[in-house]
């Protein structure tokens, strides 16, 4: 009743707005956001001989919704935004399946001319090492074609760039001086990511505050130092929890820009520590003992190379990362795998849980994660087993090159990201995991290389990824997962583009997954074997009126193909329509 | 400790960057145009989008005291509330957007709050009253496109595919709806009634309610014309919200000149049945349409074919046709001749017609349609709501004598085979103030003969010759008069009107020219609805409503138990109230109704009360 309450006030406020003057409304008042249409069929093909007479052969959903963002400036600088979702579901009439949600809301605006602010719903990001959404799966697995659904799960989840969206306040102000250093920047925050909650009537769980800030000096043009630190902690009075978190992140960079004519040469050397322990409050004498600590460095350098016309650029470097390296903002993942899925979470008569697929990873918006995790989150190997954390993913020591061309008129795109890396120290063995990753990407605009009006292009996307670990039988593991992409893009009629695509994906060999408790101790293995084969195939129609303003038919065919006897095949047929305007 | 320990270094810290910042402010330049680091993501100023919202206020205050109450009615016998129970808006808010794209958007708010208390679960939630719409339009050489997508959106195409239900006007005016929109004047409402005499009102309710991808293409090569939906109608659904159910239809006209014009039109509609789907209940119709003028005669024609299927043996092949014949110039008499012929198996929910032969397609999902159950065994109804397994034509006419403006018709409709052994009929008079007592129900009242949907309620009516399969072997006949008398005249410098209804419909079991009113009839429903208005003033207007409604039937029909006589309903209503302007855009209605339903032979169709209502309407645009 609360929201309502806000909602109520909300509308009144508009409508205050609105009759208040007509003549500022403009300046005062303006109005953005989103709006999409949504239908997905999805039919469940069956062997001839099957004779599952429990789950239903077809499931249809659909919505229709519209974000209002409402941006009122008060005063010059200063801003309220409210962002109210209305949300009809498809087949509800007359107020049915129609709902109504504050989606944001957040006032923001510079103090005095000096410092700036936000507060209420805000998209932070630091470094990689200390506050970074990480794309993770979501950088592999997505053609071209597949944006809208990229689209719409980045949106709903708020994956706005590589930051995460939080609650609270931040303040940024700088300082230019016209000597020995050219400028010094502050930026501080602090936001709650998760608010005390009951788990039962007696128990609590605490706060969870995040903070943290920066100091960035810039003596000249060439270098920038920063200093940054964040903290994830619980405040144990909140709740009724004796032990609470302590994740405290520094880290310190160095970076040197030399600029070359057209071209510059950038190095980057960050280091930094993290500490992470809980704070046990249990004992009767009120001595508080830290439990569980780990801590552990990193070291990453880059050494970058690029073109100031953005046609060329590549780098190559180093980076060590300690096991025991522990940043809960960095190392959240975007997918939880201990989400179900939202389509046929059950199958095979009902009798299976289907796990994420390559489609899931593409499709569902609702496996995707928005809260941070004190600790390391499930992975799945198969699809990321060598930095599912990102960079900063502990216990990896290694090489990486990477790079881009893209010939000036773009006829030609080309994308490259590879890896060599290695454990730190072994898990359960002596022995080490090896690493390689190789992800490349290539696109040729033909319009542009014949000089035609009409877009065609074909892109194509390979990834590969290998785990090997020596030693005896059970030390050993060797484990391979390949994804092939191809797209092809057809402009028959002015902003009309017929789409085609293939996607496979396979997964062969064997890991180790690993068993850790609440406080991410490992306490154990898993023996997995991997023999799966994802496809997926897709062929659509895109009216693409603007970047942000499109129409997509897609019929996409899709499936898994396990050879083990624990999981059913299954293949599913969907038709796919989206209407995404950007107000 | 070491945690306080640390917000107060981190407090220092701040506080001597501030001490800092004053000490060299001398000196230093701060540049709000560059863009230092931050955390948070930039914010600027994006594209903007044109945002209207129009709409009303809208309150009601309702008060209905029951004197006789049917014995089955909780022991309250007054109620006093804000609105009249059914889901209307006190504040309708309706925006309406257009992006730079030339994109259009909109929905409608619905704000409501009961009145009934402070405490915040008395407080209605926020919802929409219809739906969200997604509009553009694309056009090439090709012709223009408009494309639609949300809902509820209305939508027609043709009378037998997708047609709302259209009334010849004949109704009292005395009662408002919340839709009813606001005059200039209070007296204005009368007035336009008054002169519109037209007998056919065109599409002001011509339409469905569609969710789902509407696409039109105008100005098409070679003068075509389509248009077209795939989506969901609020008939025909499955238990299951996720499972298929699909209505989907288009028509493809071609204008051949600027008298003559075909087209084609479909209509498929699909609703899994199981959970599972492997059965569908599912319908299909196709039909051909004509549209020709003359000079001052309009003829249309639509016939077609569908079949309907489910889990049973499919029902065969369907025919339907309906024909209007019209004058479409004002002339001193103008007419209206319908004819048409619906099979049984011409099955369909969303055309303009009344299905009689498979209950199942009617929705009974909470949420979704089971409000819109309709009468469904052998209905009785006026002029202008064909019928399926019936067939029959009607003349309407209309024409003046001075001030005097007479328009009327006559019916004559039969089965095409024998159905089932009840009749239902819409009440006439009260019909309103009875489907209030207990909504969206249906068999109820001490008898179970009553069902209610949107503002009016009708009876089922049992025959007691029928089959073990509750059918009759003989084919129902029924005949229809409608009249309507408006007249005007002038009182002391003010307008009077005074208007006056009578509609007359029996069903019997033999053919008959005009309407039985002897035991012949297996039942007749009578009913006069007198009502006036008169100016009081430039801002205020009295109004005055009398109806009398007698529904009888023969011993065929329902007997009571203890009288063991059949029906002789009387409803009658009494009514008076007065529209106010309180200013521009806003008025005030008061309507105070004394209502009577009773039936001497039903010892307990026993009803008496009054009715109070106070009406404040503030439009904004």
């Amino acid at each position: 009743m609360t929201i309502n309450n806000h909602i109520y006030k909300f509308l009144f406020f508009i409508l205050y707005c609105i009759s208040f003057n007509a003549s500022s409304q403009e300046e005062k008042v303006w109005f953005d956001g989103m709006a999409r249409s949504l239908f997905t069929r999805d039919v469940l093909v069956e062997d001839e001989d099957s004779e599952d007479t429990v789950t239903p052969k077809n499931v249809s959903n659909g919505y229709n919704l519209l974000d209002l963002n409402t941006h009122v400036n008060p005063i010059e600088d200063f801003e309220i935004f409210a962002q109210l979702r209305l949300r009809n579901t498809f087949g509800g009439f007359f107020g049915s399946g129609t709902t109504i949600n504050v989606r944001q809301l957040r006032a923001s605006g510079v103090i005095n001319n000096k410092v700036k602010f936000n507060l209420g719903d805000i998209f932070l990001n630091q470094t990689k090492f200390t506050l970074h959404n990480y794309e993770g799966e979501m950088g592999l697995f997505y053609n071209e074609n597949f944006n809208s659904y990229r689209d719409i799960v980045c949106y709903e989840n708020f994956y706005l760039e590589d930051r995460w969206r939080l609650q609270g306040l931040q303040l940024d102000f700088s300082f230019e001086f016209d000597r020995f250093i050219r400028s010094l920047e502050y930026d501080f925050f602090i936001t709650r990511p998760r608010g005390s909650f009951s788990i039962s009537d007696t128990y609590y769980l605490s706060d969870q505050i995040l903070s943290g800030g920066s100091m960035i000096i810039v003596p000249n043009n060439s270098i920038k130092v920063s200093m940054n630190y964040v903290n994830t902690f619980e405040i144990p009075t909140t709740g009724t929890t004796n032990i609470s978190l302590r994740n405290p992140v520094y880290h310190w960079s160095i970076n040197h820009n030399l600029h070359i004519k057209e071209s510059v040469i950038n190095q980057v050397v960050e280091v930094g520590f993290s500490n992470r322990f809980w704070q046990d409050g249990s004992d009767l004498n009120g001595e508080i003992e830290h439990i569980h600590n780990s801590e552990g460095m990193f070291l990453d350098y880059s050494g970058n190379y690029y073109n100031k016309d953005s046609t060329f650029n590549m780098s190559l470097g180093y980076r060590y990362i300690d096991p025991n390296f522990r940043s809960t903002a960095a190392q959240t993942k975007r997918i939880n795998y201990n989400s179900p899925v939202t389509l046929y979470p059950d199958y095979n008569s009902l009798s299976s849980n289907r796990q994420i697929s390559l489609f899931d990873l593409i499709s569902d918006e609702n496996i995707y994660n928005q809260e941070l995790s004190t600790t390391l989150m499930g992975i799945n190997p198969a699809y990321s087993n060598i930095l599912p954390y990102g960079d900063a993913t502990p216990n990896r020591n290694g090489f990486f090159l990477k790079g881009l061309y893209s010939s000036p008129n773009k006829t030609i795109i080309c994308k490259l990201n590879s890896g060599v890396y290695s454990e730190v120290i072994g898990q359960g063995t002596d022995e080490l995991r090896s690493f390689s990753m190789l992800q490349s990407g290539l696109k040729f605009n033909f319009h542009k290389l014949y000089g035609w009006s009409k877009k065609v292009s074909v892109s194509a996307l390979y990834s590969e990824e290998n785990t090997n670990r020596g030693g005896s039988e059970i030390e050993s593991l060797n484990l391979k997962s390949r994804q092939l992409g191809l797209d092809v893009n057809l402009e028959f009629a002015n902003q009309f583009i017929a789409q085609m695509g293939l996607k496979s994906f396979s997964a062969t060999g064997n890991e180790y997954l690993n068993q850790r408790n609440i406080y991410g101790v490992l306490e154990g293995y898993d023996s997995v074997d991997y023999n799966q084969k994802d496809m997926v195939v897709n062929t659509g129609l895109l009216y693409q009126l603007k970047e942000n303003v499109y129409a997509n038919l897609q019929y996409n065919i899709w499936g898994s193909d396990f050879d083990s006897e624990l999981n059913q095949d299954f293949n599913f047929n969907r038709i796919f329509f989206v209407l995404s305007v950007k107000l | 400790m070491n945690f306080d320990r640390k917000i107060l270094k981190v407090t220092v810290c701040i506080v001597q960057i501030f001490i800092c910042s004053h000490t060299y402010s001398q000196r230093q330049n701060f540049h709000p145009d560059s863009i230092p680091f931050s955390s948070n993501v930039t914010l600027g100023k994006g594209q903007t989008s044109n945002i209207s919202f129009t709409g009303f206020y809208r309150f009601l205050g309702y008060i209905r005291n029951q004197t006789k109450t049917f014995p089955n009615n909780s022991g309250k016998t007054t109620a006093i509330t804000i609105g009249d129970f059914y889901r209307e808006p006190m504040l309708l808010l309706k925006m309406k957007g257009v992006t730079k794209d030339e994109i259009s958007f909109g929905a409608d708010f619905m704000i409501n709050s009961l009145y009934k208390g402070v405490s915040e679960d008395l407080n209605r939630e926020l919802t929409l009253e219809l739906g969200l719409n997604l509009k553009t339009s694309i056009s090439n050489r090709y012709g223009k496109y408009n494309i639609k997508t949300g809902g509820v959106s209305w939508y027609r195409q043709s009378r037998l595919t997708v047609w709302g239900n259209q009334s010849f006007n004949r109704t009292s005016i005395y009662d408002r709806r919340p839709q009813t929109p606001l005059t200039d004047n209070p007296l204005d409402r009368y007035t336009k009634f008054y002169n519109s005499g037209l007998v056919d009102q065109g599409v002001r309710y011509g339409n469905r309610a569609f969710q789902g991808l509407f696409v039109e293409g105008l100005k098409l090569p070679l003068n075509f014309h389509i248009k077209g939906v795939i989506g969901k109608s609020n008939f025909n659904r499955s238990e299951i919200v996720t499972n298929d159910n699909f209505t989907g239809c288009f028509k493809v006209k071609n204008i051949l000149n600027d008298s003559l014009s075909i087209s084609y039109q479909h209509l498929n509609s699909t609703a899994d049945i199981d959970s599972i789907g492997l059965n569908q209940r599912k319908y299909k119709i196709n039909t051909l349409e004509l549209d020709k003028k003359w000079d001052n005669i309009r003829l249309q024609i639509e016939a077609g074919i569908g079949q309907y299927s489910d889990s049973d043996e499919p029902l065969s092949l369907g025919d339907a046709f309906i024909a209007n014949l019209k004058t479409t110039r004002s002339s001193l008499v103008s007419f209206n001749v319908q004819l048409y012929r619906l099979s049984p198996q011409f099955v369909n929910v969303t055309g303009n017609l009344l299905n009689t032969t498979v209950l199942e397609v009617f929705p009974n999902i909470e949420g979704v349609g089971a409000s819109v159950r309709l009468p469904f065994k052998s209905p009785m109804v006026g002029l202008g709501f064909p019928v399926n397994n019936r067939q029959g034509g009607a003349l309407n006419a209309d024409f003046e004598l001075g001030k005097f403006k007479i328009n009327g018709g006559i019916g004559l409709f039969a089965e095409i085979e024998p159905s089932s052994a009840g009749i239902s009929f819409i009440h006439n008079v009260n019909s309103e103030t009875i489907s209030r007592l207990n909504l969206f129900a249906q068999n109820w009242g001490p008898y179970n003969f009553l069902n209610s949907n949107y503002r009016r309620v009708f009876e089922t009516v049992e025959l007691s010759d029928g089959d073990e399969n509750g059918n009759v072997d003989y084919l129902k006949y029924f005949n229809t008069i409608e009249l309507q008398t408006k007249y005007n005249l002038k009182l002391f410098n003010r307008n009077i009107y005074l208007f006056t209804l009578t509609q007359i419909n029996s069903c019997q079991k033999s053919f008959e020219s005009i309407p039985v009113f002897s035991d012949d009839a297996l039942i007749n429903q009578s009913s006069l609805i007198v009502d006036m208005s008169c100016e009081l003033n430039p801002k205020t207007s009295m109004v005055m409503s009398y109806g009398l409604e007698r529904v009888k039937g023969n011993d065929l029909t329902d007997l009571d138990e203890e009288s063991g006589m059949p029906r002789d309903q009387s409803n009658r209503l009494l009514g008076i109230g007065l529209d106010y302007k309180v200013g521009d855009q806003a008025m005030i209605f008061v309507r105070h109704n004394f209502y009577k339903f009773s039936d001497p032979n039903f010892s307990y169709n026993q009803l008496q009360g009054t009715e109070t209502m106070l009406e404040l309407k503030i439009n904004f645009n």
